[in-house]
C-alpha cells in the first residue's frame, strides 16, 4: 500500500526528479528554506545529496517526491528529519508554484502525517517556518498546527526581518481532525 | 562576583573534569547536549559528546573557569549567526555562586560586540525551576513552549524557549557601566 491521499500519492525519488529538486532549489520563492540559498544547485550536486542514503532498518529521516495520481506529474518534495521513536519527528515540504492553491500541498502534508502518527505512532510533530511566508503559515494552521515558539526578528530574508515560528502538532490533535480514524496507540503519559 | 573567564577546552582534563560534572544525576536532562534524554550517561559517551563540541564549526564551547574548571557554555549558530542559540551549565557543586550569571554575560558581550548576532536564543525544560528562574534573572523574554519534547517521571514536558535580543542586551551593557 503505497502513500497515498485524495489528490496525491508520495514515493521513493528517482532519477527522473533530479531537475525538480534543483529547480526546486533554484527559485528563491520555491525554496522553502529560511535561510535564502544562492540559487545555483547543480544536478550532479543534488545526485550527490540525494543518493548517499544506504539502506537500513532504522530510520530517522525520509525524503518523498509528490505526485499526482490524476495525471502522474510530480509537484514537488515532502520530508521527515530528526525522529526520535515513537515520541517526534520534524517535517518539511517543497511544492513548485504551478501546483499552488490546487489543494495538492495540504494533501501531501496530510498524507505525510497520516503515515507520522497512524503508522509509526509519533506522539508530536513540528515544522519550522517563517512569518513572513504568511501563505505557508496559514495552510500550516489549516492542518491543525499551532505556533509553538516564535523568535523575533530572528531571520532576515526579501530585505527585512522576519519572525523564526517552530509550529507543532499533537497526536490527539491530528486524530480530532480526523474522527473517521480510531488511535488504537494508548498513551500512559496523558 | 568571582573571578571567573572562559576559555576553550584544552586538555583531556578539561574534557574530564567537564564530562564528571556533567554525569551528576542533578544536571541530567539540562546539559545542552544535543539528544540530551533524562537519562544518566556513561562518562565515555559524554566525553565523545563534549570533544564534538569542541571541535563544531559554527559555534564554540568553553570552559567556565574560576581559579578550575566551574561549568560549561556553548554557543552554537550553525542555522544562522544572526540568531544564535546558547547554553550554560554549573558544576553543582559550585552553583549560587553567581558563575551562571557572569559566564552568560561574558558570552552575551562576546556575541553582541564581535558577531553579527541580532538575537539571543535558549531553551529551559519545562520541569527545569532553577533554569526557568535563571532566564528570567537575566531578563530573558519567553518566545514559547515547543510541546512534548520529552518525558520525564510519568508525564510529558514541554522546552520553554527564550530570547535576549540585541537591544535588551544593549540596555543591560550600559547599565553595567
Amino acid at each position: 500500500m503505497p502513500l497515498e491521499g485524495d489528490l496525491v500519492r508520495l514515493r521513493e525519488i528517482r532519477e527522473s526528479d533530479l531537475d525538480l529538486f534543483a529547480e526546486l532549489r533554484n527559485d528563491l520563492e520555491m525554496q522553502a528554506w529560511s535561510r535564502t540559498l544562492p540559487p545555483d544547485y547543480t544536478i550532479e550536486m543534488i545526485r550527490r545529496r540525494y543518493w548517499d542514503r544506504d539502506f537500513a532498518y532504522r530510520r530517522t529521516d525520509a525524503i518523498f517526491i509528490i505526485e499526482t495520481k490524476d495525471k502522474e506529474e510530480v509537484a514537488g518534495m515532502i520530508s521527515y528529519s530528526d525522529l526520535v521513536d515513537r515520541m517526534e519527528a520534524t517535517w518539511g515540504v517543497a511544492v513548485h508554484k504551478r501546483f499552488w492553491g490546487t489543494g495538492v500541498g495540504h494533501d501531501a502534508a496530510d498524507t505525510l502525517l497520516h503515515f507520522l502518527f497512524h503508522e509509526l505512532g509519533l506522539r508530536v510533530v513540528r515544522l519550522w517556518t517563517q512569518s513572513g511566508n504568511e501563505r505557508a503559515v496559514a495552510a500550516f494552521e489549516k492542518l491543525g498546527f499551532k505556533v509553538a515558539v516564535r523568535a523575533p526578528n530572528a531571520i532576515f530574508k526579501g530585505g527585512q526581518y522576519v519572525d523564526n515560528l517552530c509550529m507543532d502538532l499533537l497526536r490527539e490533535e491530528w486524530y480530532a481532525l480526523h474522527p473517521d480514524l480510531e488511535d488504537g496507540l494508548e498513551d500512559p503519559f496523558r | 562576583m568571582p573571578d571567573l573567564k572562559l576559555r576553550p577546552i584544552e586538555s583531556e582534563d578539561d574534557v574530564a573534569a567537564i564530562a564528571t560534572f556533567l554525569a551528576d544525576l542533578s544536571l541530567v536532562g539540562r546539559r545542552g547536549l544535543r539528544d540530551d534524554r533524562p537519562v544518566p550517561r556513561s562518562m565515555a559517551s559524554l566525553i565523545r559528546v563534549i570533544e564534538g563540541m569542541a571541535e563544531k564549526e559554527l559555534g564554540e564551547t568553553w570552559v567556565v573557569d574560576s581559579g578550575g574548571v566551574v561549568g560549561m557554555v556553548s554557543a552554537d549558530w550553525w542555522w544562522d549567526a544572526m540568531s544564535p542559540w546558547v547554553h550554560v551549565v554549573i558544576d553543582p557543586q559550585h552553583q549560587r555562586h553567581g558563575h551562571g550569571t557572569m559566564a552568560i554575560r561574558l558570552v552575551l558581550d562576546h556575541l553582541f560586540l564581535n558577531t553579527p548576532a541580532h538575537i539571543v536564543q535558549g531553551g529551559v525544560p519545562g520541569w527545569d525551576d532553577e533554569g526557568l528562574a535563571f532566564a528570567e534573572s537575566l531578563g530573558a523574554v519567553e518566545m514559547g513552549r515547543m510541546r512534548r519534547v520529552g518525558v520525564r517521571e510519568g508525564a510529558y514536558f514541554d522546552e520553554v524557549d527564550f530570547v535576549i535580543t540585541r537591544d535588551m542586551w544593549e540596555e543591560e551593557h550600559a547599565s553595567r557601566r
